[in-house]
């Protein structure tokens, strides 16, 4: 199947500049990542390497799918704006209750 | 500036819709980030039942398959229809739907194993914190499906030629752009969801 024919654009106004990703390179490897994820929760390596390993190999996973599915490598930096201040917002919720609760992933 | 077939484009010379849908994902990521929070916050509250030490990772795993699969199903699709090939562009569609009912049809599967166990929305603050996270999640892959039924039952994109290739700006395959945006958007919160919920507690 080609997808050669996929361009992607800097911004809305301009034409395709046939930036050609490769859809099905992209998705092997989010499958490699997620099968090395369920591996690694089933060794009996340390706890810290197990747990940084898993937060590394997620965020590999979101940067792929974000960078290259959602296109935003490509796309305005106002979507990246967008979408970060998001991330941003959500992450330090997220930090905010571990540690308001003495709580932390993976303890 | 009526640059995308009827939508009037920003001042910043960007799709509307576009930038509606960024937006919208923008504040869906902190509406998660809330619910990750809140499952962090009372996970270690199983009162005696079910807790985390009980999620299917194999079960999950499979799932988390399924949604990648139907991310690269979605792209396919959208590479279709930006270069006229609307037949492959309605089986891509299509496949990614039905991937999409997959992944409802596994999580259903969870959530009754779950209850048949015991473990409900009322059954301990870990089970409230947890269905609320992947429920809330499911019901977003459910509006993904529905989005999907109608782009193939209100033929979005029959204005297109078969092997006619769209701009950027043309209204169908923006259509099309917008509702991928938000089925990767779907799976990307899997992908965060499948590492901190199922994945960490395991290790």
């Amino acid at each position: 199947m080609s997808v050669e024919s996929t361009g992607h654009f800097a911004s809305a106004s301009e034409e395709p500049t046939h930036v050609n990703p490769n859809y099905v390179g992209i998705a092997a490897f989010l499958f490699v990542v997620t099968i090395l994820e369920i591996a690694i929760t089933f060794q009996s390596f340390p706890l810290g390497f197990m747990t940084t390993s898993l937060f590394i190999l997620m965020f590999l996973k979101a940067a792929g799918v974000i960078l290259y599915y959602m296109h935003l490598r490509y796309d305005s930096r106002v979507f990246t704006y967008l979408a970060m201040g998001g991330a941003t917002v959500a992450t330090a919720v997220i930090l905010a209750v571990a540690a308001l609760n003495n709580i932390l992933p993976g303890q | 500036m009526a640059a995308h077939g009827g939508h009037p484009a920003t001042s910043l010379g960007l799709d509307m819709r576009k930038l509606g849908m960024w937006t919208f994902i923008g504040s869906e990521s902190i509406f998660f980030g809330t619910l990750i929070a809140n499952f962090f916050r009372w996970r270690g509250s199983s009162e005696g039942g079910l807790g985390p030490e009980n999620l299917d990772i194999n079960l999950t795993g499979a799932g988390a398959f399924v949604l990648l699969m139907s991310s690269l199903t979605m792209v396919l699709a959208l590479a279709a229809i930006r270069s006229g090939r609307m037949k492959q562009y309605r089986l891509w569609i299509g496949a990614t739907a039905g991937l999409g009912l997959i992944f409802i049809g596994i999580q259903t599967l969870e959530f009754t194993t779950f209850a048949l166990e015991g473990l409900g929305m009322g059954s301990s603050l870990f089970g409230g914190a947890f269905f609320a996270l992947t429920g809330f999640h499911g019901l977003h892959v459910v509006i993904g499906v529905i989005w999907f039924a109608f782009l193939l039952i209100f033929r979005v994109g029959k204005d297109i030629e078969p092997g006619e290739h769209v701009s950027s700006d043309n209204h169908s395959f923006v259509s099309v752009e917008i509702c991928g945006l938000y089925w990767h958007f779907v799976d990307l919160v899997w992908v965060f969801i499948f590492t901190l919920i199922y994945l960490l507690p395991a290790v």
